[in-house]
């Protein structure tokens, strides 16, 4: 797909609302990191550049007979315009812009004009490699620099029986090769990360394994791949606007699995699908060689489309050639949806190891202890802060009540629980439970019982491959006694909603990022947005009898007042509220204390100005079947506005039915203020 | 959340090194490459105050563009070994970084006397006798893991292998 599409809707939408909120509220918020930007732009190697090319060209003129009979070759075999070739290069096709290469670094490419011109790129290469120039040492020789397009051009041109083909010196690529000896590929996924608004979608790298670490099963000495923006900013707003625009640098790393381990499973209590891609022992190489060619140079980073997904499929797609991954995305590209892409190609991923957070951890071993042993772990996971003399005491005595495996048990559960509550990771010491943690830890070595084994049972409906398309688009009617018969358009590119039915989705997050509804009313053919959001969030984390988090919801963006009869008034505003839930997954109740802060427009009838109050939220949520899920629900907000105040309240039913494939049907039947009854249709496209 | 909020401060050792080409002899004949780990392509952000050593957090807490800044000079570094240390140094910087990104897992699993974490850092270690390794580190653990510093337990670690006659000939990166 073409990239690009999504930045310049969403930068242009983004930029009308807040224009158009900023007419109320002065904002100023991008100017200031004008000079980070220019700074990073900015490329400090071109001198060498420069120097090169000469070379080249030196040179080229000696070996002239054989780099001319190769040229037209490849002129005659078009391989400029290769599909293959572009890939190589990683030619991005562009969203009202000629094709380009998605690298900015100047030095990847050898001809001036390489980030555009594939064919004048392929002449550059071809020449470079046949270059006898000396190149300033070791490694720097075309054919150390790019091996990947030499293996690929090789094959065609048949290069490496050329004579005058130089003998380059590449030591440290020779090193690379013989580091990653690498015996399997995985596509991992990391699951969504509510606290983070970079995390919200998930996260997929690439796992190395190693042939050393196959026969004992050291997959925390395997090698990750990961791609990521260097951000050099904070502060929310300068990493939104610059995430969008391109303003960081994205980077390969190549980093130890155990890293990645403690990043997820622990610091983030994230789970981790682990799916083997399906890649020849040649495949491997190239992808092991095209890592070396694009680790060494940077691209903008582009938060949608040009992210830490997309370049692992790129990479994919050079090693695979049959592969078509990139194309199958979407202008934008979100981690769970690069699982789901991947999972259609038949027999590329196979089955899916799991490694649960270090919440589902503590929660299986939790269950593994008796009502009894409960009533212990409650008593012993209070202990926070030093643990004084007697406290000591009565930990031993607690234990001591138990025999033995009872021991082991509890102290490995306490131990979990302590290591999730304080999201230890790395070296890390925990606040509150420093003390604990020890004297239970001291106290365990001394026994020697195994601790009960806690395989995480994978939680299959949550399998991203079998997810729906994050991009949902939907046709639907309503009525209510006001305002008559409606029609609506929605739409929203990510990712997914609570009421949603259908497997593969996450049940507890909800994230709805720019999502749009609007309305036809057929009584005055009056047609409006009914509804904006930047972003709106919900996660609901059911209580549990040893380790509960809060439940929470934010949503930021514009509504309809229900008051407003023509929609002609609008309400830019945030709210947000925490609370708790209970149940589990398929039945769920939350509560939620909720606050409301935003700006009314003028508007023909009514006054406009300022609006806040509280409001509660409540929810019943019922998954039926995987495909069928009902949401009792009810809203009600009290809001002083413009010197008065309005009650707005919402109670109703609302389904959602999965019908297989792409389809989903919505219904609702709601008691609404101002309104009074209404009901509504609609069906859903997802892709 | 909390156990990463307050790092960030007093940072460091920087090592930043290329992937260097394998076994070296001084390791015996112990086969395994340590290439990436130690002197790997990426950049390790190591804090050389013993206090409260982090690795892990540089990786969190939108913090992980450091690592990729110092990382990335790495990647147009024009000789695989100019920057990097010799294997003896590779070695011992490979056990601290380990130990430093794994040491809640690793205080956890020397107790109950098993684990992947152990397993694995007996591997760093280059003791092929795992099940014996696992043994020591719980029966020795009151003093192993004495200190919160992942600099301190590591030294206890090769002291303690040194002086054990099992281990001291099955670990063959402990000199």
């Amino acid at each position: 797909m073409r990239k690009g599409l999504i930045r310049d809707w969403v930068s242009v939408s983004v930029g009308l609302a807040l224009s158009l909120f900023s007419t109320f509220v002065p904002i100023t918020l991008l100017a200031a990191e004008q000079k980070q930007e220019e700074r990073s732009s900015s490329a400090p190697q071109v001198g060498r550049e420069e120097t090169d090319e000469k070379e080249n060209q030196n040179s080229t003129s000696v070996e002239n007979s054989v780099i001319g009979r190769i040229l037209k070759q490849a002129t005659s075999l078009n391989l400029g315009n290769d599909s293959h070739w572009r890939r190589i290069l990683y030619f991005q096709s562009r969203w009202l812009r000629p094709d380009s290469g998605l690298i900015d670094d100047p030095r990847f490419y050898l001809a001036p004009q390489g980030q555009s011109d594939s064919s004048e790129e392929l002449v550059a290469t071809l020449k470079g490699f046949f270059s006898s120039a000396d190149f300033h040492g070791p490694d720097q020789h075309p054919l150390c620099r790019f091996p990947a397009r030499f293996r690929w051009l090789d094959e065609k041109l048949q290069l490496s029986q050329e004579e005058t083909l130089p003998k380059a010196n590449c030591p440290a690529l020779t090193e690379w090769r013989q580091g990653l000896d690498v015996d399997r590929v995985s596509l991992v996924f990391s699951s969504y990360y509510a606290q983070s608004a970079a995390s919200m979608f998930g996260h997929t790298l690439l796992k190395f394994r190693l042939r050393e670490n196959v026969r004992d099963n050291l997959a925390l000495l395997d090698i990750g791949v990961n791609y990521a923006a260097l951000m050099d900013s904070k502060n929310f707003f300068v990493y939104a606007s610059k995430g969008l625009m391109g303003g960081f640098k994205g980077a390969l790393t190549v980093l130890p699995y155990y890293i990645k381990l403690q990043e997820y499973n622990n610091a983030e209590s994230r789970d981790l699908w682990e799916y083997d891609i399906l890649l020849s022992p040649a495949q491997i190489a190239i992808l092991v060689d095209a890592l070396w060619e694009f680790g060494k140079h940077d691209s903008k980073y582009f938060y949608f489309d040009e992210n830490c997904s997309y370049i692992p499929l790129l990479l994919l797609d050079v090693a695979r050639p049959d592969l078509q991954l990139a194309r199958q995305l979407p202008s934008w590209v979100i981690p769970a949806d690069t699982i789901r892409v991947a999972g259609k190609t038949p027999g590329l991923l196979g089955e899916p190891s799991f490694r649960a957070s270090n919440w589902r951890q503590f929660l299986r071993r939790f269950e593994t202890l008796s009502a009894d042993e409960r009533e212990v772990f409650g008593k012993l996971k209070r202990k926070g802060g030093a643990i004084q003399p007697e406290e000591v005491l009565e930990i031993d005595r607690a234990l001591a009540s138990q025999p033995a495996e009872a021991q082991a048990r509890l102290i490995d559960t306490l131990v979990d629980y302590v290591d999730f509550t304080e999201k230890l990771a790395g070296s890390g010491t925990p606040e509150q439970f420093a003390g604990l943690r020890r004297e239970l830890l001291v106290r365990r070595s001394k026994i020697r019982v195994a601790p009960a084994s806690v395989e995480v049972p994978q939680p299959t409906s949550e399998d991203p491959r079998r997810m729906h398309g994050p991009v949902s688009f939907g046709l639907g009617v309503s009525y209510n006694s006001r305002d008559g018969l409606m029609e609506s358009l929605y739409w929203r590119p990510a990712l997914n909603e609570i009421i949603q039915a259908g497997p593969g989705n996450p049940d507890r997050l909800e994230v709805r990022f720019m999502e749009f509804s609007t309305l036809y009313q057929n009584k005055t053919g009056l047609f409006q947005v009914d509804q904006w959001s930047l972003m709106r969030v919900m996660t609901l984390n059911p209580l549990h009898p040893a380790a509960s988090a809060a439940s929470w919801s934010f949503n930021l963006g514009m509504e309809t007042p229900t008051r407003c009869a023509d929609f002609s008034c609008r309400r830019w505003m945030g709210e947000g509220g925490a609370g708790i839930t209970l149940g589990h997954q398929s039945l769920m109740a939350y509560s939620m204390a909720m606050a409301k802060f935003g700006f009314d427009t003028p508007s023909a009838n009514l006054s406009s100005g300022l609006t806040l109050g509280p409001g509660v939220d409540f929810g019943v949520i019922w998954e039926a079947r995987e495909d069928l899920k009902f949401r009792l629900n009810f809203t009600g907000w009290g809001l002083w506005t413009a010197g008065s105040f309005l009650y707005e309240g919402r109670t109703g039913l609302e389904l959602s039915h999965w019908l297989g494939g792409p389809f989903e049907l919505r219904g609702r039947g709601h008691w609404v203020t101002d309104r009074g009854a209404e009901l509504g249709l609609g069906l859903r496209y997802l892709f | 959340m909390n156990s990463y909020k307050n790092l960030g401060l007093g940072l460091i050792l920087v090592l930043s090194v290329m992937l260097t080409a394998a076994p070296s002899e001084a390791a015996g004949k112990y086969k395994r490459k340590y290439g990436m780990a130690g002197c790997g392509v990426s950049t390790y952000v190591i804090k050389e105050d013993g206090k409260s050593e982090q690795i892990i957090s540089w990786f969190i807490n939108g913090v992980a563009g450091y690592f990729v800044s110092f990382a990335h000079p790495t990647w147009a570094m024009t000789s695989g070994t100019s920057n990097c240390v010799d294997d003896s140094q590779q070695v011992a910087m490979e056990q601290e970084v380990f130990m430093n990104s794994n040491l809640a897992n690793l205080s956890k699993e020397a107790a109950a006397g098993q684990g992947a974490h152990l397993n694995a850092l007996a591997e760093v270690l280059g003791c092929e006798n795992k099940e014996e390794f696992s043994r020591f580190s719980q029966q020795n653990y009151p003093q192993l893991f004495e200190t919160s510093s992942a600099k301190e337990v590591l030294s206890r670690y090769l002291n303690g292998i040194k002086s054990s006659e099992e281990l001291r000939k099955s670990c063959e990166r402990v000199s």
